[in-house]
Order: structure tokens, then C-alpha cells, then sequence
């Protein structure tokens, strides 16, 4: 099956979702062990780059965590490239829970496999997230309304869930979402928690401020490229102009004589999957380091059987 | 001699090759990264930040060059995220991927100090360095004239 068609039908499986309040995920991430944490396991088809998720097994791959304070927090396995998911994603949540759009917060996913395959592209994010997202999100909101009525002592029916409150219809009376977050962690999933119609949605559909405009503006926003972490190093590399061509002879004498290059690594082309063309890489303390060096290395290439391809020839 | 440069109010040694364009010792040495690398040869402007005021494009500065010199780059260019251009950017939801924009406020900035009540054809004239993959000119255009609406209250 093409990957298109594996999204194509992702929406047709069913995303499971389970409370994991109480499961090592939170302690695994260093946040807070208190609140109400549901998983969504987002069927490995519809991740469509062959998550190898045991199927029966349940293996959340997004998560949501509802804190005792009332924010909410959404760990997104799919990147904020401009197109909007962090924005997007949190509506989804927010408008099925009757949370307050403003409290939710996406969490980029930190790599670990537990999100499944992390690549982000081919328009994926809302077509696969969208639905499980608006599942939890209303899964959720039956969990904390089941809470409050616990506490009233009153029928479900009789509590109502909006803006971040459970109200108790007959007596008047509030709870914020946070007083019930580690309450509603002990109530049961639904099953398959009904959905809104279109008419009723606050968020969905409607132009909503991006939620990350305001970290562009003062150069907080962080880019791949804007991660630092302890020891990093960077690189510079190079390519065969041709395509299809390798390495033939390299002098690294001269690069390594620079202050500050830890090593030139030589890359091999690799077919699959994507046909990435190898090269030469300088590693060094700093990217300019790294540019300095690369220039002063004496390659020579076997341009291979592209040679001699001329676009205007051709 | 101690060679120095400001950078946001705050001082710092210039502890690096002097060769080494300001953009690497920002963003690889002192680990300030909203200053964006996008070509490394003066001709997209992410790099724009302000030396003593003038938008300056910092992958081809060397940083040697700038000792005693006050830096601003976008981290500084207001305290609280305020300046009329950021309120601007915000009001017109300018950034798509939002790479390209520290270069285009800041570039931007040192364009109005300097005409604080641009033509339509100025701010195209001014903003002509500063590529935006992503396409957002329309925006940025427009925040500008909102921005130096604004500037204009603030001064008279
Ligand atoms: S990175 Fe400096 S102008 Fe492009
Ligand atoms: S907003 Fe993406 S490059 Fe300008």
C-alpha cells in the first residue's frame, strides 16, 4: 500500500485512547505525576511510515495532561513547521473537551519512540491527529464531568462541562478543571466518546490567533538548528556536484590543521530510502570552524555516469 | 588590548578569531540563537541585527571589527516584546514559519529610525534584502505602515 493510501485510510481505524495517569510516561518525562494524562494510540497506518506499534498492545503515541492547575498539555509527535498544528491541534482538543483554548499548551515530542515515527510532511498532521485529538479531547471532558457529579453526589445529567468549569445545573454551583484533573484520572474511558456536531464548535473552523506568533517576534522560537545541548558539535559538509557521483581521492591534511576541527568523516551515498548523495563532513567546535575547514580540503570527485548530463543537450 | 563588544546592554569579550562573523559568535558562542543563519553571504537579510543602530547583515561582519560597538539583535530589540513593530507583526499575524522574521524586524527597525514616515515604494526599497521563503511579504508590508503609524503617535 502507498503511503497515501495508508493515510487515506487511517481515519477508518479506530484510535484507541487510555488513561495513563498512573503509568511510567509521566514519570519518564519529568513532569508532574498529578492531574489526569490520557494516551491516543493512533493506529500505525495511519502514521503511515510503518510505526512497527504492536498492534494489540496499547502504545499511545500522543498524549494529553490535564494539570491540577488547570493547564493543559499536549505532547505532539508532529512538528510546528508554519503550517499551524500548534494552533490547530490544541482547537481540535480544546473545543470537544470545553477547555479554555488559551490554557492548552503543545509540548513538541522529544524524539523518543514512545510518539512513534516523528517525520513530518505530506500534509499529515491534521488528517491523521484531527479525530483522535477531538476523542480525547471529549473522552476528557465525560471523565471530569463524571468526576463532579461524583462529588455532588448528583447524576451526570445534571452537570454540565464549559470553559474549563463543570457547573452543577441545579444548584448553580463550580468546579475548575484543574480542582478535578486527578479526580476525573480515576473515573472510566469512554469507549468511543460522542462528538460534536459542526454547528457546535468554538474553536474549530474559526480564525484563531497563532499560538506561537508571539515567541517569532522576540527570537525565542527554536528551529532544529537553534538546539544546543551539552558538547554539541557542529558540522559542514560537501557534496559531489553530480548526482550519482562518490568520492575519489581526499586530502584532509590541511582541514585537520585547523584550530578547533574535531574530524572530516567521509559519507557514503545511501540508496534508501531516500537517496541521500554522502559527501564530505567537517566536524568542528563552532559552524565557522567547521566552513573554514571544509574549504580547505582537497577532493576530488568521480563525477560517475551523470558526467557528462548537460540540461540544455538534453 | 581588551576587546569588548556590547550586545543588548551587556558586555562581552570577544573571545573567538577575529575573522569569525558576528552571526557564529552570537549564535555558536554565546548561544543567542534568534539571530538566524540563512545564506552566510549577505543576500537573504535573517542574519539583520543592529550595530550602534544601522541594520547591519551579521554572517559577513566579522565580529573583530565591532570591538566597543553596541549590538541589537532581536532578543533586544524591545524589553517586553513591545516595540511597535512586534505589536505590528503580531496584528497582522506576519510569520508563517517565522524563520526569516528576526532579519525582517530588525531590518525593519533600523529602516524607520531612519525614515520614520515611509512611501509605499520606501519600505519595497528598504525591504528588498530581506527574502521570506515562505512568501509573507504582503504582511510585513503591511506591519511596517501600521508600525510607523504608531512610531508617528509616539513621537509627537
Ligand atoms: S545569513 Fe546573512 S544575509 Fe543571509
Ligand atoms: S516566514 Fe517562513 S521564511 Fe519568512
Amino acid at each position: 500500500m502507498s503511503i497515501l493510501e495508508k493515510l487515506a485510510n487511517g481515519g477508518h481505524e479506530t484510535n484507541k485512547i487510555e488513561n495513563v495517569s498512573r503509568r511510567n510516561f509521566i514519570k519518564a518525562s519529568g513532569v508532574a505525576t498529578t492531574g489526569l494524562v490520557l494516551g491516543i494510540a493512533i493506529p500505525a497506518k495511519a502514521m503511515a511510515f510503518g510505526n512497527s506499534a504492536d498492534e494489540a498492545a496499547f502504545n499511545p503515541n500522543a498524549f494529553i495532561h490535564l494539570q491540577d492547575n488547570g493547564d493543559l498539555l499536549l505532547y505532539c509527535g508532529r512538528c510546528e513547521m508554519g503550517q499551524g498544528i500548534s494552533t490547530a491541534l490544541p482547537a481540535a482538543v480544546a473545543d470537544e473537551m470545553e477547555a479554555d483554548w488559551s490554557r492548552v499548551t503543545v509540548k513538541q515530542a522529544d524524539g523518543d519512540e514512545k510518539y512513534g515515527p516523528q517525520g513530518t510532511g505530506g500534509s499529515a498532521s491534521i488528517r491523521v491527529m484531527y479525530e483522535p485529538m477531538r476523542e480525547a479531547g471529549a473522552a476528557a471532558k465525560i471523565m471530569l464531568v463524571a468526576a463532579a457529579a461524583k462529588v455532588w453526589k448528583v447524576s451526570v445529567d445534571d452537570c454540565e462541562a464549559k470553559n474549563h468549569f463543570v457547573y452543577n445545573k441545579s444548584s448553580g454551583k463550580k468546579l475548575s478543571y484543574g480542582q478535578l484533573a486527578s479526580l476525573a484520572a480515576t473515573q472510566p474511558v469512554p469507549e468511543k466518546p460522542a462528538l460534536k456536531a459542526k454547528s457546535e464548535y468554538k474553536y474549530i473552523g474559526k480564525a484563531l490567533p497563532r499560538h506561537d506568533q508571539g515567541q517569532v517576534v522576540v527570537g525565542e522560537r527554536i528551529y532544529g538548528v537553534d538546539t544546543k545541548m551539552p558538547g554539541l558539535k557542529y558540522a559542514a559538509i560537501t557534496h559531489c556536484p553530480v548526482l550519482g557521483g562518490k568520492l575519489k581521492s581526499i586530502d584532509k591534511t590541511e582541514a585537520l590543521a585547523v584550530k578547533g576541527v574535531i574530524d572530516v568523516i567521509t559519507i557514503d551515498r545511501l540508496a534508501v530510502p531516500f537517496g541521500s548523495i554522502g559527501g564530505v563532513a567537517v566536524v568542528a567546535d563552532n559552524n565557522w570552524t567547521a566552513q573554514q575547514a571544509l574549504s580547505k580540503l582537497k577532493i576530488e570527485w568521480d563525477l560517475g555516469e551523470n558526467a557528462s548530463y548537460d540540461t540544455v543537450a538534453y | 588590548m581588551d576587546k569588548s563588544i556590547i550586545i543588548n546592554g551587556e558586555k562581552y569579550a570577544i573571545d573567538v578569531d577575529n575573522d569569525m562573523p558576528l552571526l557564529w559568535f552570537l549564535r555558536d558562542r554565546l548561544e543567542k540563537t534568534g539571530t538566524k543563519f540563512g545564506c552566510g553571504m549577505g543576500v537573504c537579510g535573517a542574519c539583520t541585527i543592529h550595530v550602534d543602530g544601522v541594520a547591519t547583515r551579521a554572517c559577513i561582519t566579522p565580529v573583530g571589527m565591532l570591538a566597543g560597538k553596541s549590538i541589537t539583535t532581536i532578543e533586544g530589540l524591545s524589553e517586553n516584546g513591545d516595540h511597535p513593530l512586534q505589536k505590528a507583526w503580531l496584528n497582522n499575524n506576519v510569520p508563517q514559519c517565522g524563520y526569516c522574521q528576526a532579519g525582517q524586524i530588525m531590518n525593519a527597525a533600523g529602516f524607520l529610525a531612519t525614515n520614520p514616515t515611509p512611501t509605499s515604494d520606501e519600505i519595497d526599497g528598504a525591504m528588498q534584502g530581506n527574502i521570506c521563503r515562505c512568501g509573507t511579504y504582503q504582511r510585513i508590508k503591511k506591519a511596517i505602515g501600521e508600525a510607523a503609524f504608531e512610531l508617528a503617535k509616539e513621537v509627537s
